[in-house]
């Protein structure tokens, strides 16, 4: 399918010549309507000026009609003969790894390097170190990599989608570079494929070396956080190598998806080092080491004061995440700290401090019904009743919960 | 086998079919479930994105459905904790993630069926 992102230039030059034509031809016919308005042609020399117009835009509105109609069946038949040899190619490929047989000489077809090039991304241990000697001996890098100095947006997305399959930690030095590319859709592609050549590097000084690299680029890529986050879930087996690298810049543009990214893939062993940025004068961080220690489902034993210092953080946002993390707690201590958060000028944070003592069972939810009935402020009955009712929790409930 | 990818399927077939098994191979979970349903497999490789559902609806029907106590080992991309977990309280024995490394694949098969493994060619 990827074919189909060609032709845009064909496109757009008969568009052009197409609307050039009927520019040309609307002229004309202007200019007969006025002469004959001056009486220089008669009514016979206007019908035919017309006539010609409509012609003239009928048949470049079915130049255009057939253009596209052609070329959605040629890129069907494109697409079909392209599978159709990647099938061949792979069989052939997997026949030179697992069964022995002797790879055929250079150079290769494009469907024989794509089919080698997906088998990368379905293997690895010894069929991958196999694979990445092929398509080195093949001299498939360095065609990629000439492919990704082309003037062409689509060549060159498709070189970092095949380098990113590929991921061979030759072309890792270059990849970097495209990261400051100026169009967005290149500094994304080449922060997956930096990502996923990451991924594929054995530990090692190399992977040091490169995991270094990348952090530093990715801080002065000017890529959105997402994609930040997204480059380091790529990384696989090499993230935790870039997240001690990442945690080093000073940059919040690298330091925040870091840590939330320790939050989402669980990585509990950073728990300890990321506790600190907790202190920092930017909310963003400390909201995310908050977001990071819900996530991970732990909070280091020195990090508890930390905590309940941050549910009367002057940030609501901040708040929130604290109320959340605040599960992590003791109930003896959590539950008090919650239930004065219920009056918090911040409806989200009510609601997070409501929803966390939900999560504290018992104490938590004794402490709700308490609130929902003699609170003082409205606004914490309101939200510890709702809470309650949304989770269908009732006094009813409670009372055979502790009877049982 | 069960799996939506036919380059992942060709692997698993090369990889396995020298070691003495016989592989049956299709994409879906229609199709997987009448294969199951015959009761005539040791083991069942399964991926989790299938051509027309899931995975784990195919585990589910195995276990509720059909009551079978074939060994499951689900060979994924999808190799978030919530996915190993979910497949292993659903039933699966084992879960290989994507890329996968042919030497393990032959182990853990081989440990499952109980057969001998060629070791590296």
């Amino acid at each position: 399918m990827k074919w189909r992102r060609y032709g845009d230039v064909a496109f757009a030059l008969l568009v052009t010549v197409v609307i050039t034509v009927e520019g040309v031809a609307l002229l004309l016919i202007v200019r007969a309507a006025v002469a004959q308005m001056d009486g220089q042609v008669d009514a016979g020399g206007l019908r035919d000026a017309l006539m010609g117009g409509i012609l003239v835009s009928s048949l470049g509105l079915l130049t255009l009609t057939g253009f596209v109609l052609v070329y959605h069946a040629m890129s069907a038949r494109q697409a079909e003969i392209r599978r159709r040899e990647r099938v061949g190619w792979t069989d052939r490929w997997i026949e030179v790894l697992l069964a022995g047989a002797a790879p055929p000489a250079g150079p290769i077809s494009r469907g024989a390097r794509d089919a080698l090039i997906d088998l990368r991304t379905l293997l690895k241990g010894e069929q991958a170190r196999q694979l990445e000697e092929l398509m080195q001996g093949y001299e498939i890098d360095r065609e990629l990599l000439t492919q990704l100095s082309s003037h062409r947006l689509p060549r060159r997305l498709d070189a970092l989608e095949s380098l990113a399959s590929a991921a061979l930690p030759s072309t890792f030095d270059r990849l970097l570079s495209v990261l400051d590319a100026d169009e967005a859709p290149i500094r994304l592609a080449a922060a997956r494929a930096s990502a996923r050549t990451l991924s594929a590097m054995v530990p090692g000084f190399e992977r040091e070396r490169a995991a270094a690299a990348l952090a530093e680029s990715l801080e002065h890529s000017a890529l959105p956080t997402a994609t930040v986050q997204e480059a380091i879930v790529l990384t696989n087996e090499s993230c935790p190598t870039l997240l001690k690298r990442l945690l080093e810049r000073p940059s919040k543009m690298v330091l925040r998806p870091a840590i939330e990214a320790i939050g989402r893939l669980k990585l509990v062993a950073f728990a300890e080092r990321i506790a600190p940025f907790a202190e920092r004068d930017d909310p963003e961080i400390r909201a995310a080491v908050l977001r990071a220690f819900a996530g991970l489902g732990t909070l280091p034993e020195r990090s508890a004061p930390m905590l309940l210092r941050s549910l009367d953080d002057p940030v609501a946002f901040v708040r929130v995440q604290a109320a959340h993390a605040a599960c992590l707690l003791p109930p003896d201590v959590a539950v008090p700290r919650l239930v004065t958060l219920l009056t918090d000028p911040s409806w989200w944070t009510r609601k997070a401090a409501a929803g966390a003592l939900l999560q504290l069972g018992d104490p938590g939810v004794r402490a709700l019904h308490i609130s929902a009935s003699d609170n003082p402020d409205p606004y914490a009955r309101e939200m510890a009743a709702r809470i309650l009712q949304d989770a269908g929790v009732t006094e009813l409930s409670l009372t055979i919960a502790e009877a049982i | 086998m069960i799996d939506d990818d036919p380059m992942v399927r060709r692997i698993l077939c090369t990889l396995l079919g020298p070691s003495g098994h016989t592989v049956d191979e299709v994409d879906g979970v229609d199709e997987g479930r009448e294969l199951l349903a015959t009761g005539e497999y040791d083991l069942v490789l399964l991926d989790l994105n299938l051509s027309d559902g899931s995975g784990f609806d195919l585990l589910t029907l195995a276990r509720d459905e059909l009551h079978l106590a074939v060994p499951v080992i689900i060979v994924s991309g999808m190799q978030q904790e919530a996915n190993v977990l979910k497949g292993f309280d659903l039933g699966a024995v084992e879960f290989i993630s994507k890329p996968f490394d042919s030497q393990e694949v032959l182990d853990l098969v081989a440990r499952w069926t109980g057969a001998p493994h060629t070791a590296d060619r």
